[in-house]
């Protein structure tokens, strides 16, 4: 299924704000950020300090289970204040 | 009832400060962010500050949630966009009963909001840009 991630930050600048990627039903977080290593290896070190939002909440578990309207978005550390 | 922020409007403290101010409160803390001009050797020209906007406000709502539910009142603005040297970039502002409450509470927002709000600031140094704190 396509879907759509947004990206934030450094990954924004370099990949754009946004990619379509065909993903399962349901992926391990660390398969999503590999997905996304795998077009661009220089940010590697960045996808495994961000976090990954599902529906704008950070996701805690191991696995994500996606809809096509589901909102997914990679959260490099966040640096407000 | 929080007020929650996000946009590059400039921070009007006063404007802010004015929503914090209540009968049933005693005394409020407010922490103000602006762009630093050196971090040691590092001198910083300008920063910009962009977001995931939504999502940041509903973190933000959360925060203020946590505190008001205990009695505080928050507000909370934060200031996307290309920022200089001097310019406001956060303003967190907790009114509480007592002292004690105001400065806890608004210790406990920034110091979330710096962990779990999607926000970010590229840095412009004399010498290089970088993203965060990288």
């Amino acid at each position: 299924m396509k879907v759509r991630v947004k990206l934030f930050g450094l990954l924004a600048a370099q990949l754009g704000d946004e990619i379509i990627l065909d993903l399962p039903q349901e992926i391990e977080v660390s398969a999503l950020k590999a997905r996304i290593a795998a077009k661009d290896a220089s940010l590697k070190k960045w996808l495994s300090l961000s976090r990954v939002a599902l529906n704008q909440e950070f996701v805690t578990s191991k696995k994500i289970r996606l809809k096509p309207d589901s909102e997914v978005a990679i959260i490099p550390p966040v640096s407000g204040g | 009832m929080a007020f929650i922020e996000i946009n590059e409007q400039p921070i009007d403290v006063l404007k802010l400060q004015q929503k914090l101010i209540a009968p049933e409160y005693g005394g409020l803390d407010i922490f103000i962010g602006f762009v630093r001009q050196w971090t040691g050797k590092t001198e910083t020209k300008k920063i910009e500050y962009s977001s995931y906007r939504p999502m940041a406000i509903k973190q933000l709502t959360k925060i203020a949630a946590k505190i008001e539910k205990k009695g505080g009142r928050v507000v909370i603005k934060h200031r996307l966009g290309e920022l200089k040297v001097g310019d406001l970039a956060v303003f967190v502002g907790v009114a509480a009963p007592h002292r004690k409450e105001a400065f806890k509470w608004c210790q406990y927002a920034i110091d979330t909001l710096k962990e779990e709000v999607p926000i970010w600031k590229k840095e412009y140094d004399t010498d290089k840009v970088r993203w965060g704190n990288s």
